[in-house]
């Protein structure tokens, strides 16, 4: 018997239990005797078939998750901040020696230039949101990098009121984007909202609605960033 | 519209990890920042990591609580993971059991004293559970019904027949199937 055809069949040799056990052939249990990849598929096959009869003792303890939980964990990654994901000491060092070094370089003429004219360093941008037909204008301010995020604010006039009209703010970039945010507007058609961007390859930012993805026609309003 | 609906279309519409990629390779993913990588875990392990907050906690509002808690830990702690000291699944089962025991000793901090050491072995078992649930959910939606109404239902393939209306045939080809791919990935986990 062929490797392949009696691989098909272990299956068939494995379990005790009457649910697989069918009829064992004996050309597969002779070769399956001498195939190192044979036996080692039918420990797999073992070890899931007492796992599923052991589980089959507590399968009570399997529970669908409701919908709004489902929604508030999957909701997580643009609300929560990682742990930085630790490197190793060197460049720890490296990387802790480069940002005094930076630190300096921007402390030092950002004192030197506040002393002179007597205003602080600027610690955010805002960019106009472009409207695709002219109808919603804003702004959108992009706080500087703290940790691993940025805070954003979106402040907007002309959106469609009431709790139906559900408005969505993405995050685009080269690799992707990100749904950062989810609103409905206030009573008067604006909205005034904060939210926590994830550091990456972002150019933009994009207002969809009803949570359409940030592409072609479904996108409202964009600012570049 | 929710949240929901335009995160599967994000997760539909970017990498999505897929079924075939490992639980250890999501967690790298999820530790780079993939949110993508990180619904396929909730979607993989939500349903047994709800279910023992609930057992622990006996109360369904403080068992979402408690898996919201655990997830949460998963997304920040990710990097943590570490294969050489054990299995995605062991990792993710430690980390919602202490979930829910956090909850039960904040709810009822007199209880804490009461709380029973857990065995290793007690330990892994769980884990190992964790782990089938995690790999039954990888694959087709008949595959894991019919494996799920032989063992967890104890049924007959004629009876498993019967109940979902398919020729006998299609039962036993849906297990033989499901087997298999179970054991792929299986494989492909502890590789």
């Amino acid at each position: 018997m062929r490797h392949d055809e009696a691989f098909e069949r272990l299956i068939e040799i494995v379990s005790p239990s009457p649910q697989l056990a069918e009829g064992v052939d004996a050309a597969v249990l002779a070769h399956a005797a001498r195939c190192p990849t044979c036996a080692a598929r039918i420990a797999t096959l073992t070890r899931l078939d007492r796992s599923l009869l052991g589980a089959a003792r507590d399968h009570h303890a399997v529970e669908e998750p409701a919908p709004a939980l489902e929604q508030r964990i999957l909701a997580i990654p643009a609300t929560r901040q990682r742990a930085p994901r630790r490197r190793p000491r060197r460049i720890r060092v490296a990387a802790t020696a480069a940002m005094v070094v930076l630190a300096l370089g921007i402390a030092v003429p950002v004192w030197v230039s506040s002393r002179g004219s007597g205003r602080g360093p600027v610690a955010a941008r805002t960019m106009p949101l472009l409207s695709r037909n002219g109808s919603l204008t804003g702004s959108v301010t992009l706080g500087s990098l703290v940790g691993t995020t940025r805070a954003v604010r979106l402040t907007a006039d002309g959106l469609l009121t009431g709790k139906a009209s559900s408005y969505s703010v993405w995050l685009t970039g080269p690799d992707g984007s990100v749904l950062i945010r989810s609103f409905s507007a206030n009573v008067e058609g604006g909205c005034d909202i904060r939210a926590d961007a994830p550091d990456g390859r972002w150019d933009g930012i994009a207002i969809t609605m009803d949570g359409g993805p940030p592409v072609g026609n479904a996108i409202l309003a964009s600012a570049k960033i | 519209m929710g949240v929901i609906a335009p995160l599967r279309e994000l997760l539909a519409r970017s990498s999505n990890p897929g079924l075939d990629v490992s639980d250890a390779q999501l967690l790298a993913r999820i530790a780079e920042g993939e949110a993508a990588a990180f619904a396929e875990v909730w979607h993989r392990y939500g349903p047994v990591v709800l279910g023992m907050c609930h057992r622990i906690l006996a109360d369904h509002g403080a068992a979402e609580d408690a898996a919201q808690d655990a997830f949460a830990r998963v997304w920040k702690g990710a990097a943590s993971f570490d294969p050489a000291r054990g299995v995605p699944a062991a990792w993710i089962t430690r980390i919602a059991r202490n979930s829910a025991l956090n909850a039960r000793r904040a709810r009822n901090p007199e209880a804490s004293a009461t709380i029973e050491p857990v065995e290793e072995s007690a330990t892994d078992a769980l884990a190992d559970r964790f782990w089938l649930r995690a790999l039954l959910r990888r694959l087709n939606n008949e595959e894991q019904i019919a494996i799920e109404l032989a063992y967890f239902h104890d049924l007959s393939h004629v009876q498993i027949a019967e109940r979902i209306g398919v020729p006998l045939g299609t039962v036993k080809a849906r297990i033989r199937r499901g087997m298999i791919r179970l054991a792929e990935l299986a494989e492909a986990e502890t590789r």
